[in-house]
């Protein structure tokens, strides 16, 4: 998996590249694509299985602008949470009994649609809002020594957003990419004795990003 | 031009490093000691009194099964008897018809997930003590999910039957206490003291 998405990060990247040979100062943008680090904190009952905030994650972004000021795309993240818990007794039942510690994480896949609103698309520093929707896939694991109990679940998403881009110079299609969004999706989870409902997350993105004119 | 290579660059070192895969996980918590206890919801502790110990351990070490009496066995049967005394349960030999008998298994190492009952050998109660119900099967009154995988080494298996329940060639198993991985060579004389007792308190069989 890992290296499908180190691929596709360079794919992107090399198809940015070569296409923003020709652009010049001045003209729309009609393309926009992004890589970034992403850092997501954890709310709700996702908040409940694992509290601890998100430092592994990736995100790509692409955005293609109908007009001046809206652009529709695709957003791809992971990220991955864990925290070690120590000893504890379990009760699945009242005829049994665990003591042990766990080891928790859970790898999510956020993919959604987007719309994006540019509110100064002729300015250097350019500010949108956005809204994504889509599905997210979590896998959340309860690792005891090397007993794993897991499950897979998908759900409904819906992600607004607000970002940021930075170009790194007047002329370049180049810059940097900063985002703040949040993450709802309807993923219902059951393992062990944990469950959830949904998933929620604050999601904080930096990165970078090639415009193509 | 640069500042882009080293913004790529800085971006995927920052990912690529940061991520804990797969296996990595196991390092998180194999060297904890697991102890699980399961009791049959349908056994009646009250009416059983006396226990007998078995007098060797069943040691599977890859697939093979053997009975072993040593200076381990008798540690860990001094423990366990030290806890069923606690319990209120008085030790009697095979041979004065005791309420439980109490077997061990140690699965030293393992080519194969072990699921309940694998280490199980009770015939040998037959030969050594003639009781007359031979071949004498255990049996899990209870769900157990598995115990040991290839992954593990060093675990003890304590089981306590219920004689006076034998029927039609079987008893059930009323107890069941597992540490997983405590003879791995990792631990001291003081963590399988604490396991053993551990596993007694979790979930008494009582």
């Amino acid at each position: 998996m890992k290296k499908i998405i180190l691929l596709s990060a360079i794919i992107l990247s090399c198809m940015g590249f070569a296409n923003a040979q020709s652009y010049s100062y001045g003209d729309n943008m009609r393309q926009i694509y992004s890589i970034n680090y992403q850092i997501n904190v954890p709310m709700g009952s996702s908040k409940d299985f694992i509290s601890n905030a998100s430092f592994e994650g990736v995100n790509f972004n692409w955005a293609y602008f109908l007009t001046d000021n809206v652009a529709v795309g695709m957003d791809l993240s992971y990220n991955n949470y864990h925290k070690s818990i120590g000893k504890e007794i379990y009760r699945p039942n009242e005829n049994m009994a665990i003591n042990a510690a766990q080891y928790r994480y859970t790898q999510v896949f956020p993919l959604k649609a987007q719309v994006k609103y540019f509110f100064n698309p002729y300015s250097l520093v350019k500010g949108y809002a956005g809204l994504g929707i889509g599905a997210l896939s979590a896998g959340q694991h309860i690792v005891v020594q090397d007993l794993d109990s897991w499950d897979n679940n998908w759900g409904f998403l819906v992600a607004p957003e607000v970002g940021v881009l930075i170009p790194f110079g007047e002329n370049s299609p180049f810059g940097a990419n900063i985002t703040a969004g949040y993450n709802f999706s309807t993923n219902k989870s059951s393992i062990c004795n944990t469950s959830s409902n949904n998933r929620q997350s604050f999601y904080f993105n930096v990165g970078m990003y090639v415009a193509i004119y | 031009m640069k500042i882009v290579k080293l913004t790529v660059i800085a971006l995927m070192s920052i990912w690529v490093t940061s991520c804990s895969w797969g296996p990595g996980d196991l390092d998180q918590t194999q060297d904890q000691i697991l102890t699980v206890a399961y009791k049959s919801p349908d056994a009646n502790f009250q009416s059983l009194k006396t226990y007998a110990l078995a007098d060797s351990m069943s040691v599977v070490i890859n697939g093979e099964k053997k009975r072993v009496k040593n200076e381990v066995s008798e540690n860990i049967f001094s423990l366990i008897s030290q806890n069923l005394s606690k319990l209120g349960y008085t030790q009697t030999t095979p041979s004065q018809n005791p309420d439980i008998l109490v077997d061990l298994g140690y699965i030293q190492s393992t080519n194969k997930t072990v699921y309940p009952g694998y280490w199980s050998d009770w015939d040998w109660w037959w030969d050594y003590y003639y009781y007359p119900w031979y071949p004498w099967y255990p049996y899990y009154p209870y769900p157990m999910p598995t115990i040991v995988s290839t992954y593990t080494t060093g675990t003890i298996i304590i089981e306590m039957a219920d004689v006076t329940l034998a029927k039609d060639q079987t008893v059930p198993i009323i107890w069941h206490g597992v540490v997983r991985s405590i003879l791995n060579g990792t631990h001291t004389q003081a963590q399988l003291t604490d396991a053993i007792n551990e596993v007694f308190t979790i979930l008494p069989p009582k």
